[in-house]
């Protein structure tokens, strides 16, 4: 699936990662933390929300009008993505 | 920094955690690439050591990764290095500060018992452990004011940042050879430095 993407320019990559710390896409991060899970509005330094069970920070990231996909950070590394709403 | 550490697929999440939060926390690591050859690799190693006044030595992959296979011993023999480079000059080098880090707590007083008395931490090969664990001691060393949880949580978005653009455009987020070291580290600072402004 990776190969089938037109590979483009080391250089241009580190770019485009770099750039897109300054780019709101939408996103909302369920991260998982020690001591719970963390909502982190994409951008943002700091967690809207700390602490909370997998499920209260899943129903937290859904209340957020203003964002249209969010992504579960699980334990094992995983990360999956689901799309809220139309952006 | 000097980053002394495994460098396989396997170990790749933690490297990643490890790199992210030296840059996060505004130091720079020194690494070396593994496409050097044997002696120019150790050449290396020995140059970035005499830069470095800060080390971190993770010595978790001191066992065989399987039946039937050796452990390996490049980590703590560049351990050894760095602490005889510190023990050989101390009025040169006597300020310089390690920190060793292992997958569980007290493991290394069965394999290594003579690094005792210094800082030593588990990650328990977990990545947001490993961070925790770097800014406990950077903590204590004076460097940084952040937590660690705004340090993880922000490489959890860097991380996804950093895959989805790898697999649209052609690369393995994955595959530690995909690209050098350097490019991580490129990569991590230009999106910390986006990401602090």
């Amino acid at each position: 699936m990776t190969k089938a993407h037109k590979r483009i320019s080391r250089e241009e990559l580190i770019k485009r990662i770099g750039d897109s710390a300054s780019h709101d896409s939408g996103k909302v991060h369920v991260i998982y933390n020690l001591d719970g899970y963390a909502v982190k509005k994409e951008g943002a330094k700091r967690a809207r929300r700390i602490g909370l069970t997998e499920q209260e920070a899943i129903a937290f990231a859904r209340g957020m009008k203003d964002r249209n996909r969010m992504v579960i950070h699980k334990p094992d590394g995983s990360m999956i993505n689901v799309a809220l709403r139309a952006s | 920094m000097f980053v002394n550490c495994p460098f396989d697929n396997e170990y790749f999440p933690l490297l990643k955690a490890l790199l992210f939060s030296i840059c996060y926390f505004d130091k720079v690591p020194l690494i070396a690439e593994t496409t050097d050859s044997g002696s120019s690799r150790l050449n290396r190693i020995q140059d970035l050591i005499l830069q470095a006044g800060y080390s971190i030595h993770d010595l978790s992959r001191m066992e065989p990764m399987g039946s039937g296979q050796l452990p390996r011993f490049n980590m703590p023999f560049e351990c050894g290095i760095d602490f005889g480079v510190k023990a050989a000059d101390r009025d040169k080098f006597g300020e310089k500060r390690f920190l060793i880090l292992e997958s569980e707590r007290y493991r290394y007083q069965k394999v290594m018992s003579d690094i005792a008395g210094n800082d030593i931490k588990a990650h328990g090969n977990q990545p947001i452990q490993l961070i925790k664990a770097v800014h406990e001691w950077f903590k204590s060393q004076g460097l940084v004011a952040t937590g660690y949880r705004e340090a993880y949580n922000q490489f959890e978005e860097f991380r996804n940042d950093r895959e989805e653009l790898m697999r649209e455009n052609g690369y393995d987020p994955d595959d530690i050879s995909e690209v050098p070291f350097s490019d991580f580290v490129l990569a991590a600072q230009a999106w910390i430095s986006a990401s602090k402004s």
